[in-house]
């Protein structure tokens, strides 16, 4: 009995300590070491898709190639104005189809080595080639020869040899860069400004993708490994954790940037993400805000909802009964009280849309097309033989589609609620997780379903191009010749009040037609550090990193003296001194 | 070192195993009133059957109470905390939307609104953001996480046992057969079988007809699918044991037909471990529609169930604007439910446990 | 012995075969594709990338390819020789068609040791908890005392860990700043997660460990261990522990496949980059390569417990010490 050993107590014991010294081993591997907090950091939601900005288009992942890359031209975060980036200067031809880009002598990359228009004639030519798979290559087809680059296919529909030579884009010389349009567009400039048309660093990308065929994507976007141009670069990323960034030194305006480094954390629940804000964790928090919570919110100096060029709306499919009467969807978009949607569910100041576009798209102002009158909504309905479910038994129930999320699920709830009281119509309500649901939608496997749309940059185009009959975006199954026409016209026109009417006319016959129900326009929903400065607040919610620095308390105080807004003030969580760029802190001494 | 002594038991439920143990004598036909006997002397027992009685009457009865209906909405900026029933018992802002209900129910609210007219009880659990009245939508709720519970108990009971049964009944290479799909099937995450099946099945026609198979059905069927594997595993095991226990034996030796010998000794005895375990399965079950309904994959609004109920409510604790009634009332409904499943099923092992019943 | 890991592990070959292919099948079947977004793709592109991953292959070949490791492509078996990545039998596990910066490798790599560290600490957890709360009761069968230790470990079973989970970060991180709120990287972020994981479990261990205490001290070796005069504590540690203990490590094989599965609201709600999120991001992606990937971890996982827990079974077994001793 007492010999230790071998009693099953002892081995217990053993068995116990060995377990608990392996617990404690993998603790220790997984706990990385401790991370100082950047000087600022903010959440693009889950993990990004890419760092490849050519294989990447949502609104997170634009956020983090900001940081990371420089595009020919940027945009003035107040105005949404192009302004220079790695071109200096610009110039149209007379016959608006060939752009001349002159890039900055000192622009670099961020191992040194200088940023030639060899590099950007490369670049775009990477992104219109298929095997990069650039979700947004359609969008360079105004450049002359791009769509038979990519497609193999002419505009017609005609095959043709794919020939990189006949692109019309070519480095001059070091730093001249032209570009070639097929027919002059006037939305090109703006379109130039995303964060996808970008260069890329060429010399380490095709060393890698010659050394590993197979997993060179896996490793050029490693820190280290990723040459960029951008005013950051990556230093360290922990998969589903964080993406840390650091001043990239050889950026040609690394003076005028204030923040050293900067955090992109992966944050997938709002809840957890407003907790790390609040906890000072995060000093920016943008996303689907918990609508109960927005009445809360407003009340404080951080939160502070804009428009934003977006639309929410829902696409009726006009190939089914009775969804392909004109009268069914009028007395549908009709009797929809968007203005009770707006107050009572979404509370953030979004915009009842009674229009695709939203009003402050450019200088483009939407025709006033349709209004809310659930009487007249009723009377279509009568005059068109075609009464409420109940009454006549002629319409049957509708299914409202939408994809899995609370607040789509608020909307859908009250939308049904509104045409079942107006129509005496019955709207059932149908979730599917987002795959299922694209897929659904994409097959025309619906009646109404829900849908929203953010502008890539401010022009109608950015909105009304998708309604064009065959376009992949369309998905209603809806087809307008005249419509077509139109914004074959407009996409040519060169004169902006022309083009602009052109525009408003197709908006017109859109809204007449109604294969979508636009239900509100968007508001952003930033939840902002007050201490933060150069923040852009404007109506694509879109940021310039370079510009953000950390006010002083004392700048502090004198925004908020300048504030007209009764709103609760907030601490700030940034340093009191302020973090101000190099250039300027040296003005100021 | 030889073979563990667990009957290549791969992912047995430790549970069932001690019951077995417990359970290895022979029946008895006074084993029943011992049990009903026992159990009634056990306060926590019988107060778990009351309440539980009282769930499945009130969610039975629920179309027939005086509450607000649980789709009814009364759009307002901000969830309303609750009001005491002696401050406002009752109001007339009745409104008799259902969204789809069946003939059944559709009878039971016709009957209410004939007793009450327009009297509706007061918002004694408050509202949520969109007016709805949380106790009328726990009650509600309560139908899906009972039906959920049922539907796992009865795939248990049929396809659980008959499984188990045949693999313990068998030859030993269809046993090992069967047990190994069992394995397969336990190995395959859930999440994928659920996604598949709501999407594939939830598929609507295509002339446009709603008369697609609803999300309870796919989720009943999930729920099924995953939840009679322990059982069969237990029962299985439980078969095993007393196929080669000296009565069965004594019983084929004076030659007993093996049909006798089920249902004369094998079935009375593998039933208590069966009853034992289905009260541990349901907890489990109602939690995993809570779970499935945290992921957005819940049942379909206006539906409601206990699982959305305590998803929503989840949302609603935070340090901005604790909106503390939402999470409250059902996590009370369900804490309580699943408490008195466990006490029950902590008593009814008690009161099979025979050999500790006897010292 | 030999023969039983043998007979094991072919065992573990064909369950591990029968996922794959059911998994394979599943999800090639929902609705939805890896590349489908809101912004549909143009055709030519949305061509180009199923080319990139061989999406454009007949299903039976993905599969052959999926497997690995043959490589027949590499080899021009079917024509086209294709650069492929090599297939779960090489190891190799492909890339992720969602973060396409990464290998499905990596993804698991990085992520398994932070899941296997909140899993270990949720066990730490379910195990101090459990074997307390189970001892406490078991020891005074019977009074207040037994009767709180119960309930509170059938209550810990009955609320859903995502309300739990809140709950523990508005007390404890947000009123009472003690933890952070969210995140990863030292001890103290390892707590509230760990400790709301693993506290049901916890329960389960508590009511388990109880019956199981209760059972072994009531059998004749403790008895007599107990009439030669072996003091209450040492009788409790040495015998009737380790038989009570059986059960519990039985347990531990089921608790880890819940703890891997359930650490996937608390990895959300945390925001801890663990397996767990990849494991609904991966199937609602429709990220085939990483979903498999994952699968193919839980499989693997939970059979590797399970046999760790039937080898420790043998090991503490007290039967089968106390026949050696005799």
């Amino acid at each position: 009995m007492p010999s230790l050993p071998s009693t099953s107590g002892a081995r217990l014991a053993l068995a116990t300590t060995l377990l608990a010294l392996l617990g404690l081993c993998l603790a220790a591997f997984a706990l990385r070491s401790a991370r100082r907090r950047a000087d600022f950091a903010f959440t693009g939601g889950g993990e990004l898709r890419s760092l490849d900005p050519h294989a990447v288009t949502g609104v997170p992942e634009g956020r983090v190639m900001r940081l990371l890359y420089e595009g020919l031209v940027g945009r003035n975060p107040k105005t949404l104005a192009v302004e220079p980036g790695v071109a200096e200067s610009w110039k149209f031809s007379p016959d608006g189809k060939t752009l001349t880009f002159t890039l900055r002598a000192d622009a670099r990359w961020s191992n040194g080595d200088p940023l030639t228009a060899h590099d950007f004639e490369w670049s775009f030519r990477r992104i219109l080639e298929p095997a990069t798979a650039c979700e947004y290559a359609s969008s360079l087809w105004v450049i002359d020869g791009a769509r038979e680059f990519t497609t193999g296919q002419r505009a017609d529909g005609s095959s043709c040899e794919r020939d990189g030579s006949k692109v019309g884009i070519k480095a001059r010389d070091e730093r001249t860069l032209e570009l070639r349009l097929a027919q002059p567009t006037p939305h090109f400039f703006a379109l130039l400004s995303l964060h996808v048309f970008v260069p890329v660093h060429r010399a380490s990308l095709e060393a890698l993708m010659a050394e590993h065929p197979q997993t060179w994507a896996t490793r050029w976007t490693r820190p280290g490994a990723l040459v960029s141009n951008g005013p950051f670069r990556l230093s360290e990323r922990r998969i589903g954790e964080v993406l840390r960034f650091e001043r990239n030194e050889q950026y040609w305006d690394a003076r005028n940037v204030a923040m050293r480094t900067v955090d992109v954390l992966s944050v997938e629940s709002w809840t957890s993400a407003l907790n790390l804000y609040l906890a000072g964790e995060l000093d920016w928090v943008d996303g689907a805000i918990p609508t109960s919570l927005v009445p809360e919110l407003l009340g404080r100096e951080d939160f502070e909802p804009r428009p934003y060029l977006g639309v929410y709306f829902y696409r009726v499919n006009v190939t089914r009964a009775p969804l392909d009467r004109r009268e069914v969807r009028a007395a549908l978009a009709t009797s929809l009280q968007r203005k009770e949607l707006c107050q009572l569910v979404l509370k953030a100041g979004q915009q009842p849309a009674l229009s695709f576009v939203p009003p402050l798209t450019g200088d483009y102002r939407p025709p006033k097309t349709f209004g809310e009158s659930p009487e007249y909504a009723r009377k279509l309905l009568a005059d068109a033989g075609l009464a409420g479910a109940k009454a006549t038994g002629k319409l049957r129930p509708l299914e409202l589609h939408f994809n899995t999320s609370e607040v789509h699920r608020d909307i859908a709830e009250v939308a049904a609620e509104q045409w079942r009281k107006a129509l005496d119509l019955d709207v059932r309500l149908r979730n599917q997780e987002w795959k299922s649901f694209l897929d659904a939608q994409g097959k025309l496997d619906y009646d109404l379903s829900r849908s929203s749309w953010i502008a890539d940059y401010a022009d109608p185009s950015s909105f009304l191009e998708i309604w064009t009959t065959g376009h992949e975006n369309n998905r209603t199954g809806w087809s307008n010749r005249q419509y077509d026409d139109l914004i074959a016209a407009a996409r040519i026109e060169r004169d902006p009040a022309r083009r602009r009417d052109l525009y408003a006319n197709a908006e017109r016959i859109l809204m007449h037609e109604l294969p979508c129900i636009p239900v509100y326009h968007y508001v952003s929903q930033n939840l902002v550090d007050p201490g933060v400065g150069g923040f852009g607040q404007n109506a694509l919610n879109e940021q310039s990193p370079k510009y953000w620095y950390w006010r002083s308390d004392a700048e502090l105080a004198e925004v908020r003296s300048k504030s007209t807004r009764a709103a609760r003030k907030v601490e700030s969580h940034g340093p009191a001194a302020g973090l101000y760029s190099p250039a300027r802190t040296g003005a100021a001494q | 070192m030889s073979e563990p002594a667990r009957k290549s038991e791969w992912f047995g439920d430790a549970t069932f195993e001690r019951v077995a143990a417990q359970l290895g004598e022979p029946s008895q036909s006074g084993l029943w009133a011992d049990v009903r006997r026992r159990l009634r002397s056990n306060a926590a027992a019988r107060w778990s059957l009351r309440w539980l009685f009282a769930l499945v009457l009130v969610s039975l009865l629920v179309p027939l109470l005086p509450l607000p209906s649980p789709a009814a909405m009364a759009l307002d900026k901000q969830p309303k905390p609750p009001v005491a029933p002696w401050v406002e018992p009752y109001n007339e802002r009745y409104e008799p939307y259902y969204g789809e209900l069946n003939a059944v129910d559709t009878a039971l609210v016709g009957l209410r609104r004939k007793a009450f007219g327009k009297k509706q009880t007061g918002p004694w659990l408050g509202t949520d953001a969109k007016g709805r009245d949380t106790l009328s939508r726990i009650l509600w709720g309560s139908r899906t996480s009972l039906l959920v519970a049922l539907f796992a108990a009865l795939t248990s009971l049929t396809v659980g046992v008959a499984w188990g049964s045949v693999a313990g009944l068998a030859s030993a290479r269809v046993d090992n057969l069967m047990m190994r799909t069992v394995d397969v099937l336990q190995s395959i995450p859930t999440i994928f079988l659920v996604i598949f099946l709501l999407s594939f099945l939830n598929a609507p026609r295509p002339d446009g007809s709603p008369s697609f198979v609803s999300r309870e059905t796919v989720f009943f069927l999930v729920i099924g699918a995953v939840s009679w594997l322990s059982m069969a595993r237990v029962v299985r095991g439980q078969v095993l044991s007393l196929r080669s226990a000296a009565f069965v034996e004594a019983a084929r030796s004076q030659g007993a037909s093996t049909g006798w010998i089920v249902r004369a000794h094998i079935f009375p005895n593998v039933l208590p471990i069966v009853l034992v375990y289905l009260a541990l399965t349901l907890p489990s079950v109602i939690l995993y529609e809570a779970f499935l309904s945290f992921l957005g994959l819940g049942v379909e609004s206006p539906k409601v169930s206990w699982g959305v109920l305590a998803a929503d409510g989840a949302e609603a604790i935070n340090p901005l604007a604790t909106f503390w009634w939402l999470p409250l009332g059902p996590a009370l409904a369900m804490g309580a439910t699943l408490l008195a499943l466990g006490l029950l099923g902590d008593a009814l092992r008690d009161a099979l446990d025979l050999r500790r019943g006897e010292r | 012995m030999r023969r039983f890991l043998l007979r094991r592990a072919l065992w573990f070959a064909l369950t591990v075969w029968a996922v794959v292919t059911i998994s394979f099948v599943l999800m090639r079947n929902v609705p939805g594709g890896p590349f489908s977004a809101e912004r549909k793709l143009h055709p030519t592109v949305e061509a180009a990338v199923n080319a990139r991953y061989h999406l454009d292959w007949p299903a039976w070949r993905q599969y052959l390819q999926t497997l690995g490791p043959l490589n027949l492509d590499e080899h021009g078996v079917f024509g086209d020789r294709s650069d492929v990545f090599g297939g779960i039998l090489a190891l190799d596990l492909g890339p992720s068609l969602q973060h396409r910066d990464v290998s499905v490798n990596e993804l698991v790599a990085q992520s398994l040791p932070v899941s296997a560290a909140l899993g270990a600490a949720a066990l730490f957890w379910a195990l101090l908890l459990g074997i307390g709360g189970g001892l406490v009761s078991a020891l005074r069968p019977g009074t207040a005392l037994d009767t709180l230790a119960r309930v509170l470990s059938t209550l810990g079973l009955s609320l859903p860990n995502f309300i739990v989970a809140s709950l523990l970060v508005l007390a404890l991180a947000v009123a009472v700043p003690l933890f952070p709120v969210a995140g990863w990287g030292s001890f103290s972020h390892l707590v509230l997660p760990s400790f709301a994981l693993g506290a049901p479990f916890g329960a389960y261990v508590a009511r388990l460990f109880r019956a199981g205490l209760l059972e072994t001290l009531s059998q004749d070796y403790v008895r007599t261990a107990r009439a030669k005069g072996v003091p209450a504590h040492q009788v409790v540690l040495r015998h009737a522990l380790p038989g009570a203990l059986v059960p519990v490590i039985s347990f531990l094989g089921t608790a880890a496949a819940g703890i891997l599965t359930g650490s996937l609201v608390i990895e959300r709600i945390f925001t801890i980059p663990g397996t767990g999120s990849h494991f609904v991001a991966g199937a609602l992606n429709r990220d085939y390569a990483l979903a498999m990937g994952v699968t193919l971890v839980y499989t693997v996982a939970v059979y590797g417990l399970n046999l760790l827990v039937d080898l420790a079974y043998a090991v503490i077994d007290p039967r089968v010490d106390l026949e050696k001793e005799a």
